[in-house]
């Protein structure tokens, strides 16, 4: 292998704070781990109370559907780190409308899907980003996926949400760029996590010829090492030139713009 | 050891702006890099400037023998490369009802024909899971008066990324393109007048969300991500500007 398996240069985040949303496992956990190989104080959030985060990490379990539980984040945030330099929005997913289409959909499972992957970051950013605001810096991640252009109707209300994250991300963006706060989207394709393998067999399992099951172009699946190298560039002094950007860690699988 | 004294780098246009930074960057963290450019003084100035781990080559990226005589000198010095900087690349004003054939041909001989074939001569040498970042620009993104035929190379350079994708991911290799926004080189200052410049700069700033130039060193780090550490992506076109095409 020639490629770097740990984007990070050493210590280039040293001293830096981080908030990562579902940070115990998967991605989340990926990201977790490589910011504290960077030196990040990192405090790491997730529903489940069975999960810790990765050793090193602080971790407060906390329902981020909610306002209550996204003010619950806020406030572990000032306790255990004073506020963040760095936001990764991770939490995400969706079940989908097995043997059913976009028609279908419960109306629980469109509130539930757009809480968990707009409206949780668009609550947070609002108690977190004005911090990032006055310090004139500060990075945001939002994590959203590179399956958004292929219609997927048994998904409708997951590709309509980060369709909506991925759009406010921009205007953040745009909003906060003169202040020195940088805020970038990235799209996932398929990666071996517990959630991300769940998803597709059971997708694969009701569509036979959805392709779930084929090889990305990279030839293997990512892996959350992968992404987390990305995030790592994005909320990194190397990255100090991009804002309001989407960028895909995909494998080749799914063209954009 | 430092991170990048392992690997072999050849970066064409490499011994001025952009391409000298990518060099410069590369060649600091330890790699051994290869420079190409048509001028022997500037290259004999970046060399210089570069120090012992650089090879400077003399040629034409629009001149097959030369990307011939440049595959071979790579194989000599290197073996085999790791990362491939498609950079090299010239600006010329195009306006609409002005411009010449001749304009037109040496845009699209370098900026385009260049590119192409800088990856096939140099795709045999490149190693599994190595890196290739091509050039492109924000001009290939947006309409703007009197860059026509550079915003069409340059979308054109997009588009040779998707492809060389498909062709190279067989063997792992990553092709993905990066667009550099606005950088203050000083070339504006030799170009026109020092008014008009600072005109020219002040609303360059005004119309850029991060109300600021980019560094030359903002597009050598991105450009190294893509090549190095960006592990799963390929095909993609990473905007390093501001956020100017993207907001």
């Amino acid at each position: 292998m020639t490629t770097v398996e740990n984007g990070a240069e050493p210590r280039e985040l040293k001293g830096k704070r981080a908030l990562v949303t579902g940070g115990s496992r998967g991605i989340g956990a990926a990201v977790v781990r490589q910011l504290l190989d960077a030196g990040v104080e990192v405090l790491a959030t997730a529903r489940s109370t069975t999960y810790t985060a990765p050793e090193g990490a602080a971790f407060v379990t906390a329902d981020i559907r909610t306002q209550a539980g996204t003010e619950a984040v806020a406030t572990a945030v000032q306790e255990t780190l004073g506020g963040v330099d760095i936001l990764v929005h991770n939490a995400g997913g969706a079940r989908a409308n097995a043997g059913g289409g976009a028609m279908t959909i419960p109306a629980e499972d469109w509130q539930d899907t757009l809480e968990l992957n707009l409206l949780a970051a668009v609550r947070l950013n609002s108690l977190l980003a004005p911090g990032m605001r006055e310090r004139g810096s500060g990075a945001i991640v939002h994590i959203s996926t590179a399956a958004l252009l292929p219609p997927v109707p048994a998904f409708a209300h997951y590709q309509a949400a980060k369709a909506g994250l991925e759009s406010y991300s921009r205007a953040l963006a745009a909003e906060l760029a003169p202040f020195g706060v940088r805020v970038n989207a990235l799209g996932p394709g398929r990666t071996a996590t517990p959630g991300g393998e769940e998803t597709r067999r059971r997708w694969a399992s009701d569509n036979a010829e959805s392709g779930a099951t084929a090889t990305p172009p990279l030839g293997r699946d990512g892996r959350p090492d992968d992404i987390a190298n990305a995030v790592l560039f994005l909320v990194s002094d190397r990255a100090s030139w991009l804002t309001g950007t989407y960028f895909s860690v995909d494998g080749g699988e799914y063209p954009r713009n | 050891m430092e991170k990048y004294s392992d690997k072999n780098v050849v970066v064409t246009g490499g011994s001025s702006g952009i391409g000298l930074a990518i060099a410069k960057f590369l060649a600091d963290g330890g790699a051994r890099v290869v420079i190409t450019g048509r001028s022997q003084a500037t290259l004999d100035a970046a060399r210089e400037q570069l120090g012992e781990n650089v090879v400077a080559f003399r040629g034409d990226v629009s001149s097959l023998s030369d990307l011939d005589a440049l595959a071979g000198r790579v194989k000599a010095e290197l073996g085999t490369i790791d990362a491939l900087f498609v950079n090299a690349g010239i600006t010329l004003l195009t306006p609409f009802e002005s411009t010449t054939e001749e304009v037109y041909d040496e845009l699209f001989a370098i900026n385009v024909k260049g590119a192409f074939f800088t990856v096939q001569k140099l795709a045999p040498l490149l190693n599994t899971g190595a890196g290739v970042v091509l050039t492109t620009s924000v001009a290939g993104a947006v309409g703007m008066l009197d860059t026509s035929v550079y915003a069409a190379g340059k979308a054109a350079v997009r588009s040779l990324a998707r492809s060389f994708s498909r062709e190279l991911l067989p063997r792992r290799i990553r092709v993905n393109a990066i667009s550099p926004g606005p950088i203050d080189t000083g070339i504006l200052e030799r170009s026109m007048t020092k008014d008009d410049a600072e005109q020219f700069k002040a609303e360059r700033v005004a119309d850029n969300p991060m109300r600021r130039f980019g560094t030359l060193d903002e597009i050598a780090t991105a450009a190294t991500f893509l090549a190095f550490d960006a592990t799963y992506t390929a095909g993609v076109e990473l905007a390093v500007d501001g956020g100017v095409t993207q907001l």
